[in-house]
């Protein structure tokens, strides 16, 4: 499971990735913009990818778009973890196919919780299947 | 050095129109005549002042606003609560880091004595210096220290997680100062205006003692900046407050 983490700020970036671990997801990479994740995410095989919302050159929700809008990659399971709380904004990422939304300051629990609530539906979705 | 602008271009048509008439009336003798073409140059130059301190006093009131926006509301919170709330902020997390040290000391020194305790008897059942009392007993004092050290680990590990996770207030309070700093930039740039209007007032003073000192020429008709630019579109946004909210709503979606 490799998964990627994308926020402008390091020192959260490793704070999900410390917790990621945690969890037993040792494989993580970091990218600090939307702009310099969307490349990695096209050349690398993510499964999952875990994106703040206010960053410089491209913001989450465009990254999540552009995701979504990939052939390749419009299965990804998104996680937005985000100091963004407008109602507004949620429902836009709620349409535009997010998995999960995490409101900043963020409890480890909660975090956790939503990412197994993710790989649970994941899981189900694939027993589903075979 | 800005061209006259078309406004300005009148005035000066306007003033030297003005003095021709003055000057001919003075040649002519006709008195009556100058004083009203003096009264109406000096209307002339206290209006163009008016003008200028009128255009100065609202940019001064814009740039005011601007470092107080929406004070009073919580979407666009003035510089001063941003700051505070900095202030809050790392305090809080610095609590909570300290706390998860104090919780966690006391935790790692009581198994330090324990296994001191422990090891102390395991080295004097090396020694065959054990009574068969001891080391019956033994066996459950080293159940007991396994399960400790189990626990011990556990609580410490919950405490350090949350020591991590306290170290978001750099990416909270980090957003909050880049705002600030956007404010502060914007203020330079009006700062900068207006001592650039300032400069640009037209007209000669008469200083206290009577000499006259003479700011620079016309004054221009820029158009002043908007104050919109501080913008307001997250004033028709409604804030959720907390996670639980965030999972009501997308549920509420089917999520």
């Amino acid at each position: 499971m490799k998964i990627l983490i994308v926020d402008d700020f390091s020192t959260m970036r490793r704070i999900v990735k410390n917790l990621l671990r945690d969890l037993g997801f040792n494989n993580t990479s970091e990218a600090d913009d939307g702009a310099t994740a969307l490349p990695m995410l096209m050349s690398g095989n993510f499964d999952f990818l875990v994106t703040d919302w206010n960053m410089p050159n491209m913001k989450g929700i465009d990254l999540l778009r552009a995701v979504r809008a990939d052939e390749k990659l419009k299965n990804m399971p998104v996680l937005m973890v985000t100091a963004e709380a407008k109602r507004e904004q949620i429902i836009e990422a709620a349409n535009a196919g997010v998995n999960g939304y995490v409101v900043k300051p963020f409890t480890a629990e909660t975090l956790k919780g939503k990412i197994e609530k993710i790989f649970e539906r994941i899981d189900a979705g694939k027993q589903k299947q075979s | 050095m800005m061209l006259p602008k078309p406004k300005d271009r009148m005035l000066e048509t306007d003033i030297i129109a003005r003095v021709r008439q003055l000057l001919s009336q003075l040649e002519t003798g006709d008195v009556i005549g100058a004083r009203s073409s003096i009264s109406m140059l000096n209307e002339v130059r206290e209006n163009s002042l008016f003008k200028d301190l009128g255009k100065l006093t609202r940019e001064l009131h814009e740039t005011l606003k601007s470092i107080n926006i929406g004070s009073g509301d919580q979407h666009m919170p003035s510089v001063q609560v941003r700051l505070q709330a900095v202030i809050k902020v790392t305090e809080d997390a610095a609590n909570i880091t300290m706390d998860g040290i104090e919780a966690t000391i006391p935790i790692s020194n009581a198994l330090a004595t324990e296994a001191r305790i422990l090891h102390e008897k395991w080295d004097r059942l090396g020694r065959h210096e054990m009574s068969p009392e001891e080391f019956r007993a033994l066996y459950p004092s080293m159940l007991e220290f396994m399960k400790s050290v189990e626990k011990s680990a556990a609580s410490i590990h919950d405490k350090l997680e949350q020591v991590l996770v306290a170290q978001n207030y750099q990416d909270l309070t980090g957003q909050a100062i880049k705002k600030v700093m956007d404010v502060v930039t914007d203020l330079e740039k009006r700062l900068v205006h207006l001592v650039a209007l300032t400069a640009e007032a037209g007209s000669t003073v008469e200083s206290a003692d009577g000499k006259s000192i003479e700011v620079k020429a016309a004054a221009s008709d820029d158009a002043v900046l908007s104050a919109e630019e501080q913008t307001k579109k997250e004033f028709v946004n409604h804030v959720v407050s907390g996670q639980d909210e965030v999972d009501d709503l997308l549920s509420s979606l089917g999520f």
